[in-house]
């Protein structure tokens, strides 16, 4: 008697929902962790086919069950998807265990139903990581591969060659190269540092301004080479932020040299300042290529680049916008990315919170 | 032999030009497969030496054109590889596209003059080796 209230005791308190049923797959008990997981109470249920739990397309999974079962058979962890009292539908883990008499025949069975909606939306994320990963290291190889080849050519050639035009021309590339080598490895190490949540920020009070130019100085030469038009909106006031310098320009260079790279040669770029309410938002706008509906969610993501401009950019490691957003986050701020579509331009806004706005205490170098 | 060599880095096709014209060959550039194409029509050159990874899949495609328009002409594909191949199923695919020799980025000017050698030379077609491992 007791070790029959304690069981039933058990089978109350589980938090795995546990339900039985007899030989018709008639359901004949109900825990109330199986209200909990379906919806339905025991009333609702006892007395019903187990058929009622399954959605249409899984209903002929039930004679299969109650076969084995009669045989005598358990069935381990055996994933498939079932219906809550609202229709609903989600995954789950069965364990189903035959219930002997005492004269050892089969009277029914038992189930023990695990929801693992939330372990599989974890295996999906593991499976996109790794392939994420796996994509970034083949990008990661091609674009280290490629500017060794002229670079070992440039070699080549100072070894051979005495003609001093071949010389220049050989230091020339390997000049470009190590530069354009440089800027992947700068990429690389931060994506790393930033990920481990080793970045050494340095804040100080600064005139937004300031930062706006300095970002605007580093991407000059590749908007210049592309014949891009250059728009500068700024506010006449000085607007003071709390901000690491040289990592807010990034922020801003970032999302440059993203408009100028993805933008047909004689493209209009345009930076805005707008003070709003505590929030200044700087906005980047392109007429380029724009950006899909689908690609959109995705863009600040880690290694994404946009397919079809490969051709048209100088490559890299696509780790621009995951870094703007990081490091915007660092600040305090936010980052969004709005596109009407392909070949309709983009246009990113970064937010940062603002200390004060007026006369700048920052000094402006 | 005239020579059409197709890479998308410009510094990669002004280095290979300065090597290959030091080496005695004349030699036609061209940014991607299409200019390639039209660059063969133009005025005909004996060996393509063409990146495959130029864009999307233009330099495969400018392969198949090549073999289709031009059964004569010799094709040599070179790649550091690319987002979609690694180096293993890269060589697979120069093969599948009909290349003649293959060479992995970067490689020694020696490798590429040696295998244009072997095309001069001979006058049956040379059949596909084993492309060339990376260099270490």
């Amino acid at each position: 008697m007791r070790e029959s209230l304690l069981l039933a005791a058990i089978v109350e308190t589980s938090d795995d929902a546990i339900i039985s049923k007899d030989l018709n797959g008639i359901i004949t008990s109900w825990n109330r962790a199986a209200e909990r997981l379906f919806g339905y109470t025991a009333p609702e249920v006892i007395g019903r086919p187990v058929t009622i739990l399954m959605p249409p397309e899984r209903v002929d999974e039930e004679p299969g069950i109650l076969r084995r079962v009669r045989r005598g058979e358990r069935i381990e962890h055996y994933e498939t998807v079932r219906r809550r009292k609202d229709g609903t539908l989600f995954d789950v883990s069965l364990s189903v265990s035959p219930l002997v008499d005492h004269d050892g025949k089969v009277i029914g069975a038992s189930k023990i139903a695990r929801d693992i909606t939330e372990r599989k939306r974890i295996e999906q994320e593991l499976r996109d990581a790794n392939r994420h990963k796996d994509e970034f290291l083949a990008i990661l190889s091609h674009e280290m591969r490629n500017p060794l080849a002229p670079m070992q050519h440039a070699v080549t050639l100072l070894q051979m060659a005495d003609d001093p035009e071949i010389r220049r021309q050989a230091c020339a590339i390997l000049g470009r190269q190590v530069a354009h080598m440089s800027r992947l490895v700068d990429d690389l190490l931060d994506i790393s540092r930033i990920s481990r949540g080793d970045v050494d920020m340095r804040k100080q009070e600064v005139d937004l301004a300031t930062i706006i130019q300095a970002a605007i100085e580093t991407c000059r030469p590749v908007m210049e080479a592309a014949g891009h038009q250059l728009d500068i909106s700024l506010p006449g006031s000085p607007i003071n932020v709390l901000a690491d310098r040289l990592r807010l320009a990034q922020v801003i260079s970032n999302l440059l040299n993203n408009a100028a790279k993805y933008t047909p040669p004689g493209g209009r770029i345009g930076v805005k300042v707008s003070p709003a309410s505590g929030v200044a938002a700087i906005s980047v706008q392109d007429n380029g290529i724009g950006i899909s509906a689908a690609e959109l969610p995705r863009i600040f993501g880690m290694f994404t680049q946009l397919d079809g401009a490969r051709r048209r950019s100088p490559g890299g490691l696509g780790v621009g916008l995951a870094l703007a957003r990081q490091l915007t986050a660092l600040h305090g701020g936010t980052i969004e990315a709005n596109s009407a579509g392909p070949d309709q331009g983009s246009e990113f806004i970064v937010r940062i919170p603002v200390s004060s706005v007026g006369p700048g205490t920052g000094a402006s170098t | 032999m005239r020579l059409l060599v197709a890479d998308d880095d410009s510094d990669m096709r002004k280095s290979m030009q300065l090597l290959l014209e030091r080496a005695g060959y004349e030699v036609e550039l061209a940014p991607d497969g299409a200019t390639a194409l039209e660059a063969q029509r133009a005025r005909a050159c004996d060996v393509l030496i063409t990146d495959i990874f130029m864009g999307e899949s233009d330099g495969l495609e400018a392969i198949e054109k090549f073999r289709s328009d031009f059964p004569e002409v010799k094709i040599i594909v070179m790649s550091g590889g690319s987002r979609r191949f690694s180096g293993a199923s890269y060589i697979a695919t120069a093969r599948l596209a009909g290349a003649d020799a293959a060479l992995t980025k970067p490689f020694e000017i020696g490798r590429l003059l040696e295998t244009l050698q072997k095309f001069s030379s001979a006058d049956a077609a040379v059949s596909t080796r084993d492309p060339d491992p990376p260099a270490r």
